[in-house]
């Protein structure tokens, strides 16, 4: 993945551009299921393949019980959450946020622990590539989040679960707009078919 | 965990730790103690039977051992040190919660306790190609374990786990074989049974079981020695009744050689053979990769200093504790290997394959350690052929 572009959308970037005026409600869930573009893994990222259906037959009411994890790199995510909560710009609810020096920080035995934990979706929220306070940091993230999704397919958990996406320090809106856009992707796709037992049994 | 504790008492019953003489031979092998670990079996013996109040030092013990069952070889009194590790971290996994340093941060040990998800739909047979062929129900399966996942994930050492899978399956196509791969079969759990973590370590198991069931399974084909041990002697335990028939593939193989008809072209190589923990603790599990080996034409296999019963585990064991003293074993491993002058190292289970891929590439070695390392399975796909009527007889006599 070294060759994308930089800040390349490597998330649920099916959606059409952002436009300058931030209208933040939560997009319609459609969007997030329309058409995918293959990654040069060879896999489909975006959107969750048609051969991997929502869990059972829970499209309806237990498809809103889902748990999602944001982890906030401390820099210009970070920065734009803070400036979002300042603005009284409405999160959704199934987050928890992590907030970490730098994603960097996050190796992929951490990313799957929040699966095994029982997420339902994982954000990574991070600086751009040349904004990096430490050099490597979002390029760590990005071959994380490569290795970890070809994981996830394996295990049939989707790769469209994971998803990350570089923010600079003033982009709030686009901050709150991706938050919400994943959420109403991973609502769609109902909760993670994989959770482990004990997981299961608290939830 | 108290000493005085019924259960552990039970334990130190049942596995002849009062039998222990103190002879010391188990410490005098345990790789672990002899790379300077501040471990050993014989003091743990000795504190378990007479120094109730060593708590402390016997609960951090536990979790040091390699679980490689050397010093098992070599004690003459039959005192279980690993068996009783295995049932002690049960124990305390149970009452305390797991302990020991889980390598890679635990992500492996996640993805195996993602598998025990009923409704997974895993895409794991991705490596299939058009050359194999395979079937999706039938009498006998092929069992490939985490191999795809290892793929992924230790990709960034250049270890190819996948090439064993395939090379085992062209093994089995060769004599028309037409092995089952399960597309929902899950890890085998030992990982998870050798941290302690038995409740997931036996949904893996039932969940295994189920997919061979419904699959029509009767024989499970393996390569690594790990799922052997686990589908053949563990499983049982957890699926009372199963009639499931575990075979390890050099076995198999070995079987249709000294039939006579199948013999290997010549591989023109020097090479040494790490035996993996798990495989030379079993009944002829010294013995049938060597004769294998034996029975190419050309190769020549160059024994390490410690070899066959008394060789010395990979360093690593169920992706716990990984640190100095592994790397330290590891690199005097290597460094045997080295002194064979040979230039191709032989192992036949996937983790050999990746901690001493991992040890040799140590920057400050500047590459002294590296050695070409392949998996058995691979060498012998490579060269298998139907012989010509005449070599048979004299391949196996080899
Ligand atoms: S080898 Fe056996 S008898 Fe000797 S000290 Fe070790 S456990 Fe005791
Ligand atoms: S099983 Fe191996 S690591 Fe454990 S005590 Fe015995 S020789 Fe040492």
């Amino acid at each position: 993945m070294a060759s994308a572009p930089r800040n390349s959308p490597r998330t649920v970037d099916t959606s059409p551009p952002l436009s300058p005026a931030p209208p933040l409600s939560p997009p319609v869930v459609g969007t997030a299921a329309a058409g995918g573009t293959p990654s040069p893994t060879g896999f489909t990222t975006g959107v969750f393949p048609a051969a991997e259906p929502a869990a059972g037959s829970s499209a309806g009411k237990a498809s809103t019980a889902i748990r999602l994890l944001g982890i906030l790199c401390n820099w210009s995510p970070f920065a734009c959450f803070n400036a979002a909560a300042m603005a009284h710009l409405e999160l959704p609810p199934e987050y928890s946020f992590m907030r970490v020096m730098c994603i960097g920080r996050i190796n992929q035995a951490l990313i799957l622990r929040a699966f095994e934990y029982g997420a339902d979706g994982v954000i990574l929220l991070e600086c751009r590539d040349e904004d990096c306070r430490y050099g490597p940091g979002p390029e760590v993230g990005h071959s994380n989040v490569d290795r970890v999704r070809r994981l996830l397919h394996l295990l049939g958990i989707g790769q469209s679960r994971l998803v990350e996406k570089s923010f600079q320090a003033h982009e709030k809106e686009e901050l709150v707009r991706t938050l919400w856009e994943f959420a109403a992707q991973i609502k769609a796709l109902g909760p993670n078919p994989a959770k482990p037992p004990q997981e299961r049994r608290s939830a | 965990m108290k000493l005085g504790d019924p259960r552990v008492k039970q334990l130190v019953q049942e596995n002849a730790l009062a039998l222990c003489i103190e002879c010391g031979k188990c410490s005098a092998s345990c790789p672990r103690m002899l790379t300077g670990k501040e471990y050993s079996p014989r003091i743990l013996a000795h504190k378990l039977i007479a120094e109730p109040d060593s708590e402390t030092y016997i609960e951090n013990s536990v979790w040091e051992c390699l679980t490689c069952g050397l010093c098992e070889e070599r004690c003459p009194s039959g005192v279980e040190i690993s068996q009783f590790i295995l049932q002690m971290r049960t124990l305390l996994a149970g009452t305390k919660g797991l302990k020991g340093y889980r390598s890679h941060d635990g992500a492996l040990h996640s993805w195996m306790r993602l598998m025990t998800a009923p409704g997974l739909k895993q895409n794991r047979l991705g490596w299939v190609g058009p050359e194999l062929r395979v079937a999706r129900t039938g009498k006998v399966a092929f069992f490939s374990g985490c191999a795809p996942y290892f793929d992924v994930f230790f990709t960034q050492i250049g270890v190819d786990t996948l090439a064993a899978a395939r090379a085992a399956v062209r093994l089995l196509n060769f004599l028309d074989i037409v092995p089952v791969l399960l597309e929902n079969e899950r890890c085998c759990g030992h990982d998870l049974l050798w941290t302690g973590d038995r409740e997931n370590f036996e949904a893996l198991c039932r969940l295994n079981y189920q997919e061979f069931r419904a699959a029509g399974v009767e024989e499970v084909v393996v390569t690594c020695p790990e799922c052997y041990q686990v589908l053949a002697r563990f499983l049982p335990e957890v699926v009372p009744g199963s009639e499931l028939k575990v075979t390890l593939l050099t076995d198999l193989l070995l079987r249709e050689v000294s039939k006579g008809g199948v013999s290997f072209r010549p591989f023109v190589r020097r090479a040494t053979y790490q035996d993996p923990c798990r495989l030379g603790r079993i009944p002829g599990g010294v013995e049938t990769p060597r004769a294998l080996l034996g029975s190419i034409p050309g190769l020549e296999l160059k024994e390490m200093r410690n070899s066959g019963r008394s060789a010395v585990c990979c360093g690593n064991n169920a992706f716990i504790n990984c640190d100095a003293y592994s790397k330290r074993v590891q690199v005097e491993r290597l460094q045997e290997a080295k002194a064979t002058r040979a230039d191709l190292l032989v192992t036949a289970c996937p983790k050999c394959m990746i901690h001493l891929t991992c040890a040799m590439r140590d920057p400050y070695r500047h590459g002294r350690l590296s050695l070409e390392v392949r998996d058995l399975a691979t060498i012998l796909a490579d060269s298998i052929e139907w012989s010509r009527g005449d070599n048979a007889a004299e391949a196996v006599s080899r």
